[in-house]
């Protein structure tokens, strides 16, 4: 059987291709190490979750609730608050859109109550209005005693038409 | 049999989550905040254009699989899948539970991975052995694996410095994030409440989910090493899901971990099972 030269080049050719491809890609999923670990993107990422100090248990958030007839308030899950069934997400939206001018929060609260107007689940059935919320609780404590907020503020109410 | 373990992954997790995908067409532009490669972007694709890639994607998933037109379409597929995977992320919060899967795809589509057990390996007329030409792409996915988690220890030190260890800031997350899902209505830890009471676990909860990613880099110098930590790393992501109810789908399926593992004695073992059968 003959060899010919282009089969004699294949195993250079594979060992150059290969070398050069690994080489760039570690380099390139290496190099967010190199710069500000908050500089973070996609797929090249820092990896910076829960990196950051926390020293107190303490959160402050912006959520959005169902409000029933005798004053109980349950958090809406993300798909009916915003339409993305990814929490984290879900939360910076309600955040963009509860911040981002008095019209676009008054917009955003009437498109959740039409969610959940609309929405076929008989857990929000008996649901009079939604309000957007901005509750401080103590993290720990919210397990060992109490899971009511530390404080709450209401930023945005409106009616639920079912 | 990387490909096959990596596409059956794909398939199955990218068409699932179908809907998923598809839903970012309907999102506000007022919303989108491109990053990485779309960061030029000055707004959302059309929708529709957005929605043929996403089909186009889990059609090129499938071939993918298969290792069927691998040279021509597995390329493609890795582009696709990056450009939706990126447009996902692009809306205000990046998520981090997808970016080994996606490095993994692009590196087996680059390299020959349809050569056996696959649509194209039928037709050829000449079978493979162990060269470099497949070596390169293995020992690539292990190093993106094992740099995805020191560049996450790096991070941790950077941000926190070596505080980190004693565990006050992880037990004060574990806390936050559970509170943060209860109160935004989404699913929760159900276990995080028994070990919030016991504070010293966080701190060795701390020590060793550090010492795993900033050493992560020296299990590349021994297989049965490597071989350990991925077993520790996947117990390490089910520590998570079971404290935080954060799942990174891929890590706990082991795909993952199995380029640290000879994975074609599993093709091995199926193909004898064929054959008996």
């Amino acid at each position: 059987m003959s060899d010919t030269a282009p089969e004699r080049m294949r195993p250079h050719r594979d060992l150059w291709t290969g070398t050069a491809v690994s080489l760039v890609m570690t380099a390139l999923v290496l190099w967010p190490a190199f710069g500000d670990a908050n500089e973070d993107s996609f797929p090249l990422s820092t990896y910076p979750m829960f990196s950051h100090g926390k020293p107190n248990p303490d959160l402050v958030l912006t959520q959005a609730l169902a409000v029933f007839p005798n004053g109980d308030r349950e958090p809406l899950p993300p798909k009916l608050a915003t339409g993305n069934e990814e929490v984290i997400q879900a939360m910076r939206m309600i955040i963009g859109e509860t911040y981002g001018g008095e019209e676009r929060a008054k917009s955003f609260c009437r498109d959740i109550a039409d969610r959940v107007g609309r929405s076929p689940s008989p857990r929000w059935k008996n649901a009079i209005a939604v309000e957007i919320a901005r509750s401080h609780f103590d993290t720990v404590a919210y397990f060992e005693k109490e899971s009511e907020p530390l404080s709450r503020r209401t930023l945005q109410r409106c009616p639920v038409e079912q | 049999m990387l490909r096959i373990l990596v596409g059956t992954y794909s398939v199955i997790y990218f068409g699932v989550r179908l809907p998923y995908w598809l839903s970012f067409a309907k999102h506000r532009a007022v919303q989108f905040r491109p990053v990485g490669v779309l960061s030029p972007l000055d707004g959302p694709i059309d929708p529709a254009v957005y929605q043929i890639i996403v089909l186009l994607t889990f059609v090129g998933s499938v071939f993918f699989l298969l290792g069927f037109w691998y040279r021509a379409v597995a390329p493609v597929f890795a582009a696709c899948l990056f450009f939706v995977l990126t447009y996902a992320n692009s809306w205000g919060g990046l998520l981090h539970t997808d970016n080994l899967w996606l490095l993994h795809v692009v590196i087996l589509a680059l390299a020959p991975g349809a050569d056996v057990i696959s649509l194209d390996a039928r037709r050829a007329t000449s079978s493979s052995s162990p060269h470099f030409k497949y070596g390169w792409a293995i020992r690539l996915m292990c190093w993106v694996c094992v740099c995805a988690y020191f560049l996450a220890g790096v991070a941790k030190v950077k941000n926190s410095g070596w505080g980190f260890i004693e565990g006050d800031s992880l037990r004060n997350y574990v806390a936050m994030d559970n509170v943060r899902k209860i109160e935004l209505g989404s699913p929760h830890s159900p276990f995080a409440a028994l070990f919030l009471a016991y504070p010293a676990a966080f701190q060795l909860f701390a020590v060793a989910s550090l010492a795993l990613e900033l050493g992560a880099p020296l299990v590349m110098l021994n297989r049965g090493a490597a071989k350990l930590w991925s077993i520790a790393m996947w117990s390490f992501h089910l520590g998570v899901l079971a404290l935080m109810a954060i799942l990174f789908l891929y890590p706990v399926t082991f795909i993952a971990f199995a380029p640290f593992f000879r994975t074609e004695r599993l093709a091995r073992f199926l193909r004898k099972e064929i054959a008996t059968t």
